[in-house]
C-alpha cells in the first residue's frame, strides 16, 4: 500500500517534470524575440546572423531542436550559454550554493520567528498578544520582498550602518536578505502553527499530560508542538515555491549572486539555454521537496489515509 | 469586528479613487522639473520629487491606476476562464476532467510567480504582456476551486431535478451551479487581486513589467533603490502605498471569509 503510493507519486513527479521542461522549451522558442539579434545587434549583417544561427543550431526545425534538447537532458547536458559559452550545468552549479545558503538561512529565520509566535498566540488565544501577533503575521504576508528589502537596507545599512548594502561577503551580508525572505515565510508559518496548535490543544492527551503534572513547557513543546508541526511540514513544502520565487526578487535587491539573479540576467540577454536551465532546476527542486514533504508526512503520521 | 472592517475599506477606496483620478485628472506625472531633482517632501509637494524631478505624488496616483487596471483585468480574465474550465471539467467529467486535472497539476507543481517572470521576461515588458503573463498564471486557482466546488454540489437534488426536466447544460451551469459556488470564488478573487498587485509591482521592480515612463509602484521602488541614501522618500512613498493597499485587501478578504462563513477546504 505504502510502497504503491511512493511509486505512484514518483511516476507522477517524473511526468510533471517532463511536462514542465517541455512546456518551458516550447514557450521559450515560440515567444517572439530573437537571441541572435540581441547578441549581434539589430544592425548586424544578415550573413553573419545566419552563420551564428547555424553554429548554435537555432536554424533547425523546432521539433528537432527539442529532441536534441531532450537527448542532452538525459545525459545531464543542458547545453551551453549563448553568451559566456560556459556549460549551463556549470553555471547553475556556480550559482546554486548562494541560493541554497540564502534559502536555508531564511528558513531558519522563519522557524525562529514563527514557532514562538504561533505557540504564544494559540495558548493565549484571543488575548491582546494573540491579536498582535496575528496582525504582525498579516503584515508579514502583505509586505512584498521588494519593499521589505529596501526598507531593511535603508534602516540597517544606510542609517545604522550595521550590515553591508549588498553582495556576498560572509555572514553579515547574509542577514538582511535572509530576514527579507524569512519574514514572509514566518508570517504564513505562524498562522499555520497557531491553527494547528489550537486543534491539538483540544486533544485528550494534552489534558492527560497536564493531569500527570508535567510542566507547561514540556506539554506544549513535546506533546502539542510535535504533533502540531505535521501539517506545517506539508505547508512548508508548498511554501518552498514561494521562497524560491521570492529569492529571485530578493537576490536582485541585494545583488546576491544566486540562481535568481542568473535567471533575471539571462532573461534580459535572451540566453535561452540558461533560462531553461534555471527554470528546470527550480521546478525540479520544488517538485522534489514537495515529494519529500509528502513522504515525511505519511511516514510520520500513520493516520493519514492514502487514497489509491 | 465592524471597526476592523472600516479602516481597510477606507484605504482601499482611497487608492481606488486615486486610480480613477489618475484616469480623469490632467496630471503630468512625466513632467521633468530639473531644479527639483530629488527634492525631499515639503508642504507644497507632500511626497517630494524623484531622480528626474518628477512629482512623486502624481506618479503614485498614476501607479494606483496601473495597479488597479492590471489587477482588475487579470482577475476578471482568470475568474471567467478559470471558472469556465473548472465547471466544465467537473460537470462533464471524463476526458475533459482528466485533461483539466493534468493541467492544474502541472501549473501547481510550478511556482506561479516564477512562470510569470519567465513569461513576462520573454514576451518583453509592457502593459499587455504583463497582463498576459499574470493571467496565464492565475486562472489555475479559480479553476481548481470551481472544479472542487462543482464536484461537491453536482449531485444535489435540485440539479438532478433540473437534469431530469431536460434543462440545457449551460443553463444548469449558469442558474443552478454558479450561484452556489460563487462566494468562495469571490473570496478567491479578493485575495487574487492582492497577489496580482504584488506580482505586477514585482515584475515592474525587476524591469520586466510596465515600461517607463509609465508609472508603476514597482518600478518607482526600483528607481528609488539607487538613491536611497540621499532620497529615501523615493522608496518610502511607493513602498507605503503598496503595503497599505495589499494589507487592507488581505484584511478585507479575511473579513469576507469570516462573514460568508465558508469552510476553508484543506
Amino acid at each position: 500500500m505504502y510502497l504503491n503510493y511512493i511509486i505512484k507519486r514518483l511516476f507522477g513527479a517524473v511526468f510533471v517534470l517532463f511536462s514542465i521542461s517541455t512546456i518551458v522549451f516550447f514557450l521559450i522558442h515560440i515567444i517572439p524575440g530573437d537571441p541572435i539579434e540581441v547578441m549581434l545587434g539589430e544592425t548586424a549583417r544578415a550573413t553573419d546572423k545566419e552563420v551564428l544561427r547555424h553554429s548554435l543550431g537555432l536554424d533547425l526545425p523546432i521539433i528537432q531542436q527539442w529532441s536534441l534538447y531532450l537527448r542532452g537532458f538525459f545525459h545531464f547536458d543542458l547545453g551551453t550559454s549563448l553568451h559566456s559559452k560556459q556549460l549551463v550545468g556549470q553555471l547553475l552549479l556556480e550559482h546554486i550554493s548562494p541560493t541554497l545558503i540564502l534559502s536555508f538561512a531564511s528558513l531558519f529565520v522563519a522557524i525562529i520567528i514563527s514557532v514562538p509566535l504561533g505557540i504564544v498566540s494559540a495558548v493565549y488565544k484571543d488575548s491582546i498578544l494573540d491579536r498582535l501577533s496575528m496582525m504582525t503575521a498579516i503584515l508579514g504576508v502583505s509586505i512584498p520582498n521588494f519593499v521589505m528589502g529596501p526598507l531593511l537596507i535603508l534602516i540597517f545599512s544606510l542609517w545604522l550602518g550595521w550590515f553591508p548594502v549588498s553582495g556576498n561577503e560572509g555572514v553579515s551580508s547574509l542577514i538582511l536578505p535572509a530576514l527579507t525572505l524569512g519574514t514572509a515565510l514566518a508570517a504564513i508559518l505562524s498562522r499555520m502553527i497557531r491553527s494547528s496548535m489550537l486543534e491539538i490543544l483540544q486533544e485528550d492527551y494534552i489534558r492527560s499530560a497536564h493531569a500527570r503534572g508535567l510542566t507547561e513547557f514540556n506539554v506544549l513543546v513535546f506533546h502539542a508542538l510535535r504533533n502540531a508541526l505535521l501539517p506545517v511540514v506539508t505547508i512548508l513544502g508548498m511554501q518552498l515555491g514561494t521562497l524560491l520565487a521570492g529569492a529571485v526578487i530578493t537576490e536582485t535587491v541585494f545583488s546576491w549572486p544566486g540562481i535568481g539573479q542568473l535567471m533575471i540576467e539571462s532573461i534580459q540577454k535572451r540566453d535561452y539555454p540558461v533560462v531553461q536551465g534555471c527554470v528546470i532546476l527550480i521546478s525540479f527542486t520544488y517538485v522534489l521537496v514537495n515529494l519529500i514533504a509528502d513522504f515525511i508526512c505519511v511516514s510520520l503520521d500513520p493516520r493519514i489515509r492514502v487514497d489509491s | 469586528m465592524k471597526k476592523r472592517f472600516n479602516i481597510p475599506f477606507f484605504v482601499i477606496t482611497f487608492w481606488f479613487v486615486c486610480g480613477i483620478l489618475g484616469l480623469i485628472l490632467p496630471l503630468q506625472p512625466d513632467q521633468i522639473l530639473l531644479d527639483k531633482i530629488l527634492l525631499a517632501p515639503n508642504m507644497e509637494q507632500w511626497c517630494g520629487y524623484d531622480h528626474l524631478g518628477r512629482p512623486i505624488c502624481e506618479r503614485l496616483i498614476m501607479g494606483a491606476k496601473t495597479s488597479f487596471s492590471v489587477a482588475i483585468v487579470v482577475v476578471f480574465i482568470s475568474f471567467i476562464v478559470g471558472t469556465f474550465f473548472g465547471v466544465i471539467g467537473a460537470w462533464f467529467g471524463g476526458i475533459y476532467d482528466k485533461f483539466l486535472v493534468i493541467m492544474i497539476d502541472i501549473f501547481i507543481a510550478f511556482p506561479g510567480i516564477l512562470l510569470a517572470i519567465v513569461l513576462a521576461g520573454l514576451l518583453g515588458p509592457g502593459l499587455a504582456n504583463t497582463v498576459i503573463a499574470l493571467s496565464v498564471v492565475s486562472w489555475v486557482g479559480f479553476s481548481r476551486l470551481a472544479r472542487m466546488q462543482t464536484l461537491s454540489i453536482k449531485n444535489r437534488d435540485h440539479i438532478v431535478a433540473a437534469q431530469a426536466l431536460g434543462t440545457l447544460d449551460y443553463l444548469i451551469a449558469l442558474k443552478h451551479i454558479l450561484p452556489l459556488i460563487i462566494s468562495p470564488l469571490i473570496i478567491e478573487a479578493t485575495f487574487s487581486i492582492a497577489s496580482v498587485i504584488i506580482a505586477e509591482a514585482g515584475l515592474s521592480f525587476l524591469g520586466l513589467g510596465i515600461q517607463p515612463p509609465a508609472a508603476s509602484w514597482g518600478s518607482m521602488i526600483r528607481d528609488g533603490t539607487q538613491y536611497m541614501l540621499v532620497a529615501p522618500h523615493m522608496v518610502l512613498g511607493p513602498g507605503f502605498a503598496i503595503l497599505s493597499l495589499v494589507l487592507c485587501i488581505n484584511f478585507l478578504g479575511d473579513y469576507m471569509r469570516d462573514k460568508m462563513d465558508v469552510r476553508n477546504s484543506k
